[in-house]
């Protein structure tokens, strides 16, 4: 009887020892497959890396592009420009030669009156001039908001200029967006006013039941 | 379940995420601060880009001014953090949402979803 039991023990040592031997043998499969997954997986992990690098690439090629056409645009401007005022440079040192001062003072009043006038290139000079004066109304800390503010007009005034809008529209959309700037400025600047004001109005209005 | 039961349900789920939002250090946001988060999404932005985006999105535009006041209004409850970066000829304020900035949105979202539910049953 008690021979019979052990016998039967040793049998079910044998049968878990089988078994486990089994499993690490199952164990040590699995690993060696999944490090072929791994190295299966590996070059297709690093071609999708490469598309993105080409991807980001690609869109930082696109933006210096466009940098690119809007410098040049703006060269140009400033060329033209240039070319204008050597044109009246010119101009004066004839009138000059020719010795009359009347005549002078006239051409450098056209010519104030000239760089005074709303011309193409000069759209977003009086509306953004407003903003920067304003700028020295607003609080320290939001004075960076404005520049910020300014630049972006001057971005939507180079974009609709590239669109070929005409003057007086860059010029009315100028305006537009400098007045709600200011607007909205001034109307947060007159509720946290208000709302500075608002515990004392309580002490006073409050407890009226 | 009845539609009063169920409307009651939605409400009392509606008036636990609300109580959720109010028991952070924040107020709950404005219409136009909430159509702002919406078109921030969760990639890092632009000024310029999120008034174009906002444009697009509601068919109206938004004044710089009014954008740039929002989004510091955001920053300063911890729901968008911002950054300034020097572009080739000019600053840039670049906008990101939070995590926190995100899951209040999330909440946000359903919270409204589930008052439109409990109109419709009501």
């Amino acid at each position: 009887m008690k021979n019979d039991i052990l016998a039967q023990l040793v049998a079910g040592k044998n049968q878990l020892s089988e078994t486990l031997k089994e499993i690490h043998y199952r164990i040590g499969e699995s690993r060696a497959s999944l490090e072929a997954c791994e190295n299966t997986l590996q070059p297709a992990l690093d071609l999708y890396g490469d598309t993105l690098d080409c991807k980001r690439q690609e869109q930082r090629l696109k933006y210096l592009k466009e940098k690119l056409a809007t410098l040049s645009r703006r060269h140009s401007e400033l060329i033209e420009r240039s070319f204008n005022i050597d044109l009246k440079i010119q101009e004066i040192a004839k009138i000059m030669q020719e010795s009359s001062l009347e005549r002078v003072l006239k051409t450098l009043r056209s010519i104030l009156r000239w760089s005074r006038s709303p011309r193409i290139t000069d759209h977003a000079r009086r509306p953004l001039l407003i903003l920067s004066v304003f700028r020295w109304l607003v609080p320290r800390k939001l004075r960076p908001e404005i520049d910020l503010v300014i630049e972006d007009l001057l971005e939507d005034k180079c974009e609709m200029l590239e669109a070929k809008k005409s003057p007086l529209f860059v010029t009315l959309i100028l305006w537009w967006g400098a007045l709600r700037t200011i607007f909205d400025y001034t109307l947060a600047g007159c509720t946290s006013i208000l709302k500075r004001f608002a515990p004392f109005a309580k002490v006073f209005f409050g407890n009226s039941k | 379940m009845s539609n009063s039961e169920l409307s009651l349900d939605l409400v009392y789920k509606s008036d636990t995420i609300l109580h959720e939002l109010q028991k952070s250090p924040m107020k709950l946001p404005s219409p136009l601060e909430m159509d702002l988060l919406c078109a921030l999404g969760s990639r890092e932005v632009s000024g310029r880009e999120l008034a174009k985006r906002y444009e697009s999105e509601h068919g109206k535009s938004i004044s710089y001014g009014s954008l740039y006041t929002t989004m510091r209004r955001l920053k300063e409850t911890g729901w968008v953090e911002m950054r300034e970066d020097e572009e080739v000829d000019r600053r840039v304020r670049y906008f990101k949402m939070t995590g926190h900035g995100i899951s209040a949105l999330q909440s946000l979202i359903r919270a409204h979803s589930i008052f439109n539910q409990s109109e419709v049953v009501i």
